[in-house]
């Protein structure tokens, strides 16, 4: 292939990945208008144009329920995504996801801190699990200065369990010390996680630092290809490896923080998403990141639709995303499994 | 990159503090001046009773109803309200108040699962039963305003998970406890207003009271036992035996039927506790009373029974090992059958003080106060399902 066929095939296949960034932007758009309209209310099904004009409750419902829920649900599964797909790279192991680095178990512990011994007032809650989300963050890094054993990548990752199984065992002791009537139902829902509670008060309070972490990493997606490759190159390439490194984990742990703060424990989505998106854009992140929080987006949207609609009880959406992340999971191995045959 | 970040996280605070810290929930309406607080504060201290907390008598003024639920809010009902949800989990405690009333059978449109185990008293006694909606017991306020509810109630607990989001739709949440003596009273009133007959719940609190201060009559100056109330579970094939916490109505009642609860010293949370054997044989009870909620008490103490390190207790070998009374539930539950228990409890404890006691007419007289059910009825229906040590 010469240079000016080369350039050809990069150009074509650019454009062909812009034009699947926008038409998976266009759906998610699509999608999130056919979820306001689909719920419970006035039967399981789509609530027509009509009623949402006539009836005052519809239009409560879907004004002052339905659209912070969903708008949560886009920014959960854009967060979680763009941070499993940034851990992913930076560390080099795809095994990796948001919760890394005491990140969930630590906003989890907070959480249940603060149900069983100081309030379950919503905003106290909230603000103790982002607290801890960003202590166990400040604490795995902490500790992974000080361990003497193995590289960078590899203490952070083992300081990241040692943290997290601390908060873990944290959490297992608060549960013990629960009220079983009110405090441990409401833990159990927190860490199965859910949309259930989501007001617009909810909603605004993790807006702005989902949408500055994610802005941040969008603008700096560019940054990310040179900062996975090893230090020595990174740093020939002219960055600063460590102090970018480590300002796209704050950036990429921020708005995690803030949608697991609301949501509680919604698992496997920064693990599956980010291989699908590598999937379908390739391993370049100016893609694959914002394919990433797209396909993360959907994801979410449609979990939380499962959630709410298909029984007339709420489904925890950690369950569910766990549920088809698994089984998506499984199909992506044998999807590989079959590249790696030919 | 340096100002960059100084930048942006100055901007993301300001954004934060723009955010509305008011919960976004109609402010409730402000009722009428509160009166009289119920149950009387002398009678209650003179039953030996924790004063409930200060409540106002709902009052009626041109048409419209203005109740104080356990939050201290004001709501006000220009009509009975016709369509209520009874939602969250557990709630047949809730559910078993709320049909004390009968217009619950016509008014109520949706509950959660009203049954333990296998038994549920609501499907035997509300015949339209069948026509309400069951809703799970983690149903969110997508499921429950579909069936357009005019009133929701919900345990105190749920505010936040579930009654702010109901609230903000405009549907108001009567919240209740319904989880101690006093707070029977207190709810038990608050339905009443709720379904329009408030002197039916005048006459059924006074029924309660009655039962209590009578016991207590009797019980003044007595020994008390030194009593253990364990709840026995085999969950996942697992044994364990755990105690309840102080605040609970098991240790409530111990206290209010004669006896010495000995598992207080030892609590270590705010639910069940699991006790070993050894603690068990170390705390060297007069009476153990063991509960059971999915098997019939009765069979698990002749099991107990049968095992060579209970038999080496001295409760056992006087014959005081007891399975808990029940019929469709267990009598020791914050459940309307609490009174139940407390007249049975305090019976097994002082049997030379209650030589009269009769469970069946005990029974019979609670479900026709309670709620008008005849004597073929309760024969048929309530006394087969009689679990522990009853006749």
């Amino acid at each position: 292939m010469t240079d000016s066929q080369a350039l050809v095939w990069v150009r074509t296949n650019n454009l062909r990945r812009q034009r699947m960034l926008w038409a998976l932007g266009i759906g998610l758009i699509a999608l999130f208008w056919i979820s306001l309209m689909l719920g419970r209310y006035p039967t399981p099904g789509f609530l027509s144009l009509e009623r949402l004009m006539t009836d005052e409750l519809a239009e409560r419902l879907v004004f002052q329920l339905r659209l912070p829920r969903l708008l949560t649900a886009m920014l959960l599964g854009m967060s979680l995504s763009a941070a499993g797909f940034v851990f992913q790279l930076l560390f080099g192991n795809p095994l990796v996801e948001p919760g890394f680095l005491g990140v969930s178990q630590g906003a989890a512990f907070g959480a249940a801190l603060s149900i069983v011994f100081f309030s379950s007032s919503a905003l106290i809650v909230q603000t103790n699990a982002a607290v801890f989300a960003l202590a166990g963050l400040g604490l795995s890094y902490l500790l992974a200065r000080r361990l003497r054993y193995g590289g960078w990548v590899l203490r952070l990752i083992l300081a990241g369990i040692a943290i997290s199984a601390f908060f873990s065992s944290g959490v297992g002791l608060l549960k013990i010390l629960a009220d079983p009537l009110g405090q441990l139902p409401e833990i159990t829902f927190w860490l199965l996680g859910g949309l259930a509670s989501l007001t617009w008060q909810k909603f605004f309070s993790i807006l702005p630092f989902s949408l500055l972490g994610l802005t941040f990493l969008l603008l700096y997606r560019w940054r990310l290809n040179v900062l996975a490759l090893t230090d020595e190159t990174a740093f020939s390439l002219g960055a600063a490896p460590h102090r970018e490194r480590a300002l796209l984990i704050v950036a990429a742990v921020l708005p995690t923080a803030a949608v697991i703060s609301v949501a509680g424990m919604v698992g496997w989505v920064g693990l599956i998403v980010p291989h699908l998106s590598r999937r379908l854009f390739g391993a370049e992140a100016r893609f694959s990141l914002p394919g990433a929080m797209l396909i993360g987006g959907w994801f979410l949207l449609f979990c939380d639709n499962l959630a709410r609609t298909v029984l007339n009880g709420e489904i925890p959406l950690g369950i569910l995303t766990s549920l088809i992340g698994a089984g998506t999971f499984l199909v992506l191995l044998s999807w590989r499994g079959k590249q790696w045959q030919r | 990159m340096g100002r960059f970040t100084t930048i942006a996280l100055l901007i993301c605070y300001l954004l934060a503090a723009c955010a509305d810290s008011a919960p976004n929930v109609p402010p409730s309406p402000v009722g009428t001046e509160a009166s009289t607080p119920y149950p009387d504060v002398a009678e209650t201290q003179a039953l030996g009773l924790q004063e409930a907390a200060p409540y106002p008598e709902p009052s009626f003024s041109g048409g419209v109803v203005s109740i104080r639920d356990v939050l201290g809010r004001d709501l006000q009902f220009s009509a009975p309200p016709q369509r209520i949800v009874i939602a969250g989990k557990a709630l047949f405690m809730l559910a078993n108040a709320a049909y004390i009333f009968p217009e619950a059978k016509a008014r109520v449109v949706a509950l959660g699962q009203t049954g333990q185990g296998s038994e549920n008293f609501i499907a035997l006694y509300d015949p339209q039963y069948e026509q309400k909606a069951t809703l799970a017991g983690d149903a969110g306020a997508e499921q429950i305003v579909a069936y357009q509810p005019d009133l929701v109630l919900l345990k105190s607990y749920l505010v936040e998970s579930l009654g702010k989001p109901i609230e903000i739709l405009g549907i108001p949440v009567v919240y209740l406890d319904l989880e101690t003596p006093e707070q029977y009273w207190r709810d038990l009133t608050t339905l009443g207003h709720i379904f329009g007959q408030p002197d039916r719940a005048e006459q059924i609190v006074a029924y309660y009271q009655k039962k209590v201060a009578k016991l207590q009559q009797v019980l003044q100056g007595i020994e008390k036992p030194k009593v253990l109330v364990l709840q026995y579970s085999d969950k996942d094939g697992k044994v364990a035996f755990n105690v309840p916490p102080q605040t609970w109505m098991q240790t409530i009642m111990t206290e209010l039927a004669g006896g010495e609860p000995l598992w207080k010293e030892i609590e270590l949370g705010k639910g069940w506790t699991q006790v070993t054997l050894e603690q068990i044989a170390a705390w060297d009870a007069d009476k153990i009373f063991v509960i059971s909620y999915f098997r019939d008490s009765r069979e698990v103490v002749d099991e107990l029974k049968q095992d060579a390190q209970w038999q080496a207790m001295r409760a056992v070998q006087q014959g005081n090992l007891v399975g808990f009374a029940g019929d469709l539930y267990s009598w020791d539950q914050p459940d309307v059958r609490w009174v139940l228990g407390l007249s049975w409890l305090a019976a097994r404890m002082h049997p030379n003080l209650f030589p009269d006691y009769d469970a069946v007419q005990e029974v019979t007289e609670f479900y026709q106060t309670l709620y008008g059910l005849d004597e073929a009825f309760v024969n048929a229906k309530i006394i087969p399902t009689f679990s522990g040590d009853l006749p």
